[in-house]
């Protein structure tokens, strides 16, 4: 048996964690493909930071104040 | 969930041989320093996921598990030192015997092999929580009630959800900041809705009623409904860019065939020589000196000649001959006169040829308006 490696072992808590909250924000009726963006940022790229996260949740147009 | 049921190791950490039945129960060890029961947790972390963590990581320097895991006396044969472990897992039912040794870490012997068997194994190969170091309990049980969320994440390598909460509070204080000045510019919008409508309640009702009689007074339809793309000008005439004025053909062309005509009567024969006898009789009368004066001094000769009455000048008291100066004034008052005839007379030629030109301008096409 392999040993995973931290961050994309199979339902390893932070992973778990994040998908608990994509299925909350599903169910409380966020559009799916703004849940799509931030589900590619935090389980496929690891994108943590405010402008990676600010991106997904208002798509790559989003306006700087 | 799995339950331990036994475990064998053999040359491993301080280890030669031992089998430990823990009957899938709670299983405490206790003894003197250096007897080897942290060895017997290291060794059910290595079977379970290949590692070592009190061996490996930051800090540890030349410590590597390959090379410390094996029993002092089997350094050199890495193969002979290793862990069986016998698991029960819950979900599935299944009792499973892992069996893995120093010389390969990343690869486990698994029994059954089953895809669903090796999930669950992988699923907890992937908990760093299962394995917990004295120095790490010691520091939860240490930390302060504010602190001990960071000790768990620690524990649990969490560290990413707290950057994305972080991260997340960060874009929502953002737009707590940008919502208190978009909500003061609806209000103020509002304000001037109702101001400008002279209603004192913003109401669908009132709007209609308001924007309704406005509408009336320009004669278009009453607004029944809102949709999204309702507005109170609905109907109104905009006003667009100015249209260039449609000329129509057929005056265009008559238009151009009466220039052509009046173009080709001004180049008759007849009109140059009458142009010629008027040019003649412009220059005759402009070479006379006494045309230019005018009428003004046809009245001034007028008046002189009914001064003449003493035989002294009235201004420089010169004698004059009153016959004589009565009659040179009268002549030249009757060439004034003459010269006055004639102009009118030229002017009287002129007048037709004036109007041919003229009727010719008005068809002509100006290039600025065409």
């Amino acid at each position: 048996m392999d040993s995973p490696t931290k961050s994309t072992a199979v339902g390893d808590v932070p992973t778990q964690v994040f998908e608990k909250f994509l299925e909350a924000i599903t169910a409380a009726g966020v559009a799916p493909e703004m849940v799509g963006r931030i589900r590619k940022a935090l389980l496929e790229d690891h994108d943590f930071t405010e402008d990676g996260l600010e991106s997904a949740i208002f798509g790559e147009g989003v306006a700087d104040d | 969930m799995i339950r331990i049921n036994s475990i064998v190791i053999e040359e491993f950490r301080g280890i030669r041989k031992l089998t430990l039945d823990f009957k899938g129960k709670n299983f405490a060890i206790c003894g003197p320093n250096g007897t080897g029961k942290s060895g017997v947790v290291d060794a059910l972390e290595f079977v379970l996921t290949g590692n070592i963590s009190r061996l490996s990581g930051e800090g540890r320097g030349e410590i590597s598990v390959k090379q410390h895991a094996p029993h002092v006396d089997k350094q050199n044969d890495p193969a002979k030192a290793r862990v069986i472990v016998s698991v029960t897992i819950a979900s599935l039912k299944k009792t499973v015997s892992i069996e893995r040794n120093v010389k390969s870490p990343g690869s486990a012997t698994i029994i059954p092999n089953d895809a669903d068997v090796v999930e669950v194994l992988r699923h907890v190969a992937g908990r760093p929580e299962i394995m917990l170091s004295r120095r790490e309990l010691i520091r939860y049980v240490l930390a302060t009630p504010g602190k001990r969320d960071e000790e768990v994440q620690a524990l649990l390598h969490l560290d990413q959800i707290g950057d994305v909460r972080t991260s997340l509070q960060k874009i929502a204080n953002a737009l707590k900041r940008q919502l208190v000045v978009l909500e003061a510019s609806v209000k103020g919008a509002l304000e001037n809705l109702n101001r400008a409508l002279g209603i004192g309640q913003l109401t669908k009702e009132n709007i209609f009623t308001a924007a309704n009689s406005k509408r009336a007074l320009l004669n278009l339809p009453a607004i029944a409904e809102f949709t999204a793309t309702t507005s109170l000008k609905d109907g109104m005439a905009v006003p667009g860019p100015a249209k260039p004025q449609a000329i129509l053909k057929k005056q265009a062309m008559a238009d151009i065939q009466a220039a052509r005509e009046g173009l080709e009567a001004i180049a008759g024969s007849e009109t140059t020589k009458a142009v010629a006898v008027v040019l003649a009789e412009l220059k005759a009368l402009a070479a006379d000196p006494l045309a230019a004066a005018g009428v003004s001094r046809e009245n001034f000769y007028t008046i002189g000649i009914s001064l003449i009455e003493a035989e002294i000048c009235p201004f420089c008291d010169t004698k004059w001959d009153l016959d004589a100066l009565r009659t040179k004034v009268q002549k030249k008052l009757e060439h004034l006169k003459e010269l006055s005839r004639k102009r009118k007379d030229v002017e009287k030629k002129l007048l037709p040829l004036c109007t041919a030109e003229k009727g010719i301008s008005e068809y002509a096409i100006h290039p600025d308006n065409p």
